[in-house]
């Protein structure tokens, strides 16, 4: 310790300077806590009323729930809602396997019928009670196995959704 | 993430988080501290950790971890800057027998805890008997006695 003074009887490294920059700091250091906890508590990490989502198709018989914010190996829901006047059976869904290479999927319910190959979009064919139906609902659980921004795009009957995802690691 | 990089993010977080927080933050004064350093050591455990449960990976996070400490403390060996920047300074905050109140609100210390120190490691009874207290970089408060060849 090069910088030890006198104060007064005491030897001590004090340093007044470097003690108020600190206190200055922790001023500082405060008010982003605050803000990030009050963030936090909002959704902007993820899992809160800024997180939740909702992308509707132009007609509206097709949307979907998605979070903005997630976060990388914690559980992540998208739901879809169709609700046309008459869905065919089976009804079919495809998500861009760009999104879904960056997924753990955990479970599809209902569980598809089919799951095919095509091009880069990956199709799901769910079967409907009783042959037709009015409204369905599908959701996919998954884990996001990377972090980064998670770009999506779900097709169903010709209409097409993207949504945005960022991933926290 | 591989392990090395964990170590170094949750090393160096802690590291400003703390530094932010201030000296008197979690230094042992009263008993809920103990207990709030154990459940962050718990919530930082899985970031640590994560799905890798290997001894392989318990080892790298430890070695990374240490070797930090090892490297900042030669760092703040050759830097004054430095050491100070990362590790605070002592602030005296009774000099001469004199409270020296401003400086005592910025640290977060009353009457109280100083008496409390006076009391534990030099058995004084008053603050008459104090010739300096030092909330030193720890976070605990040190006292200098009066008349120390009385």
């Amino acid at each position: 310790m090069s910088d030890v003074t006198r104060v007064g009887r005491l030897e001590i490294d004090q340093n007044l300077r470097a003690q108020n920059n600190d206190w200055r700091a922790q001023r500082v250091g405060w008010g982003i806590m605050v803000s990030l906890v009050i963030a936090g508590a909002l959704g902007v990490f993820g899992r809160g009323p800024l997180s939740h989502a909702t992308a509707r198709s132009p007609r509206g018989d097709v949307s979907l729930e998605y979070e903005r914010f997630a976060r990388l190996g914690a559980p992540l829901k998208l739901k879809v809602t169709l609700a046309s006047g008459s869905l065919p059976s089976p009804v079919r869904l495809s998500i861009s396997r760009q999104y879904l290479d960056r997924m753990m999927i955990e479970r599809i319910l209902p569980r598809p019928v089919r799951v095919r190959a095509r091009g880069e979009m990956l199709d799901y064919a769910f079967e409907l009670a009783g042959g037709r139906a009015s409204r369905a609902e599908v959701v996919f659980e998954m884990q996001p196995s990377q972090a980064g921004v998670n770009h999506g795009t779900l097709g169903v009957g010709g209409q097409v959704l993207t949504f945005r995802q960022l991933v926290y690691p | 993430m591989s392990s090395v990089m964990r170590a170094v993010v949750v090393y160096l977080f802690l590291l400003a988080l703390f530094r932010l927080a201030g000296k008197r933050s979690l230094s042992q004064v009263t008993t809920f501290d103990l207990v709030l350093t154990l459940i962050i050591s718990e919530a930082v455990q899985q970031a640590l950790i994560s799905d890798d449960n290997s001894m392989t990976n318990a080892f790298l996070l430890v070695l990374t971890l240490v070797g930090l400490d090892i490297l900042l403390s030669f760092i703040k060996q050759r830097s004054q800057r430095l050491s100070r920047l990362l590790d605070g300074t002592p602030v005296v905050v009774v000099e001469d027998g004199r409270l020296l109140r401003d400086r005592m609100k910025r640290e977060r210390v009353d009457e109280g805890d100083i008496l409390h120190a006076a009391r534990e490691h030099q058995g004084l009874a008053s603050l008459d008997e104090i010739a300096y207290a030092v909330v030193e970089r720890s976070g605990g408060i040190t006292v200098v006695p009066k008349h120390q060849d009385g």
